[in-house]
């Protein structure tokens, strides 16, 4: 799994490829606690080049999104590849994340 | 006839769970199963288990995990073995996936996740013989 992490004001995007199992998802969550930790509560994360999701790499992002909406920020998801939307379906996490398909738009819903 | 590798042995590490999924695909495809979706599906449930595996059947240690795959007719089957603390899967109490956010609990989803991709799961556990866990996927329904 490969991490990236740009600013634009105050929205956080995070580009996230490859692989989110219960040993990659470790990265993830220590770097969206730094980023939290930085006070940067909006947050895009660009998930269009991740093909894999376990349930560690769910929790990860619902702890994410427990904690922007907790400091009145959002989490705005990019790109769901089918698969991995199917995960999000059927544990019912499509209803608790915005989803969209370009970062734009994501930029655009946490105006 | 096509090389077929259907057994794997690996170290119960949280760092081997690519091997485990490469696994998988070469064994579904060697056997001439499954479409991308459902090799997906299965590498989600095996990688679950393998997971749980990791983090509670060797506190401390990293015991082995040993897993053969076979078909028959459209069955594909995996079984998984370790010898660590016996741990049933299907004891876990499902989470609530309709629950708002703010009741939205944080875990028990790879267990449920491996019952929505597997349509049989059997688990036993014998003292000498450790844990074993069967799924079993039926392609193409």
């Amino acid at each position: 799994m490969e991490l990236d992490f740009k600013t634009k004001r105050d929205l956080g995007l995070v580009i996230v490829k490859g692989k989110i199992d219960a040993n990659t998802a470790l990265d993830l969550e220590s770097r969206l606690n730094s980023i939290i930790s930085d006070k940067k509560f909006k947050l895009i994360i660009d998930m269009k080049d991740v093909d894999f999701i376990s349930s560690a790499g769910l929790r990860v992002l619902l702890a994410g999104l427990k904690e922007t909406k907790k400091n009145d920020g959002e989490l705005v998801l990019v790109g769901l590849q089918p698969q991995v939307k199917e995960v999000f379906d059927i544990t019912g996490f499509t209803s608790l994340f915005k989803c969209c398909s370009n970062v734009k738009d994501a930029e655009k819903m946490l105006k | 006839m096509e090389d077929q590798k259907l057994h794997l042995e690996v170290a119960s590490k949280l760092e081997n769970l690519p091997e485990v999924r490469d696994f998988i695909a070469d064994a579904m495809k060697s056997l001439g199963f499954g479409s991308e979706k459902e090799i997906f599906e299965v590498q989600v449930a095996v990688d679950e288990a393998c997971t749980n595996i990791m983090k509670h059947a060797y506190p401390g240690t990293a015991g082995p995990i040993i897993i053969d795959c076979s078909g028959s007719g459209n069955e594909f089957k995996i079984i998984i073995r370790d010898k660590g603390k016996s741990f049933d899967p299907k004891s876990v109490p499902e989470p609530d996936t309709k629950a708002p956010l703010e009741k939205r609990k944080i875990g028990g989803l790879g267990i449920f996740l491996m019952k929505a991709y597997i349509d049989k799961l059997d688990y036993t556990f014998d003292a000498d013989a450790g844990n074993e866990l069967t799924m079993i996927k039926y392609i193409g329904k």
